[in-house]
């Protein structure tokens, strides 16, 4: 199956709906190239590569694929069947409140996942400073929201050790 | 004695090619800004350029302007939450103008390595 019908199949089940042929739809396509970074960022099998730079992270030859597939893309008409665990990536995304709210917020959160990609032992302070250089227009804010989103969508299961859990419980029952 | 690949002909479609571009696009912000919007098939928000190039606002509207009139970019306005922000896209005949551009360099870096090759064979004789 190919690249762009894993994609379809994502934005069918996120319910976007992105208007390839209007060229005022610059949201609809941006969160496109920001859904398929980021299914693929979590384990989504996609071969589209993305660089981080200006509209960041952003793949040229998804959005080759999208606009020689516009009626297709438009229409959400994919027979690509998810897997479970590709649901299961695609809840995790659905359930990160407000990054499909805020075209800065997802920028922020998807940009700090590449960076994360790139330098996974990169420090909060080392990624907030990166991302103002990359995306100066940004707020601090959400680059701080970013930050804390793409750490919500990167945990694993498995970073919750008994020693957390306690911690967290600790802090959960503060009077 | 050194075979001479090149022949007159290459400098000559060198020639023709560089009367048919405009000396107002060959400039390195412009050829840049026709490049990255070709990367960039979406449209690249005038914020994101600004960081792209490091450039003074006069400067980088000095330049897309110049472009846009020509015909070679296009401008319009997005919404991008809670602001309009002006994204930048190439035109047809901005990609035109890019091909001519690539093509019109590709015979330079031709011309320009025979000559290197020239040269060497010269110096190792």
């Amino acid at each position: 199956m190919s690249n762009i019908d894993k994609v379809i199949a994502c934005l069918k089940y996120l319910e976007i709906s992105p208007k390839i042929k209007d060229k005022k739809d610059y949201r609809g396509r941006f969160f496109t190239q920001k859904t398929a970074f980021l299914a693929k960022a979590l384990g989504l099998n996609l071969t589209y590569s993305f660089t981080p730079y200006v509209s960041g992270p952003y793949s040229p030859g998804l959005s080759c694929d999208y606009y020689a597939n516009a009626d297709k893309v438009e229409a959400l008409n994919s027979n690509y069947q998810l897997s479970n665990q590709e649901i299961e990536i695609l809840d995790k995304i659905k359930s990160c409140s407000g990054i499909y709210d805020s075209m800065t917020l997802m920028e922020a959160t998807a940009a700090t996942i590449y960076l994360k990609q790139q330098t996974p032992q990169m420090s909060d302070d080392d990624l907030f400073a990166e991302l103002k250089r990359l995306k100066p227009h940004l707020t601090d804010s959400d680059k701080l929201i970013g930050i804390t989103k793409a750490k919500a969508l990167l945990f694993k299961p498995e970073y919750l050790t008994d020693e957390i859990r306690k911690e967290l419980d600790a802090w959960d029952n503060v009077e | 004695m050194v075979e001479v690949k090149l022949t007159e002909d290459e400098i000559q479609k060198l020639l023709d090619l560089t009367d048919k571009l405009s000396s107002k696009t060959v400039t390195l912000t412009r050829c840049l800004i026709l490049g990255l919007l070709s990367y960039f098939a979406d449209g690249i928000q005038y914020r994101e350029l600004k960081t792209a190039l490091k450039m003074s606002d006069g400067k980088l509207i000095a330049n897309l302007n110049e472009l846009k009139t020509m015909g070679y970019i296009g401008k319009s306005e997005v919404q991008v939450d809670q602001r309009v922000i002006d994204v930048y896209a190439l035109t047809g005949k901005g990609r035109a103008e890019l091909t001519k551009i690539i093509e019109w360099m590709k015979i330079i870096e031709k011309i320009a390595n025979e000559g290197d090759e020239k040269k060497c064979q010269i110096l190792t004789k």
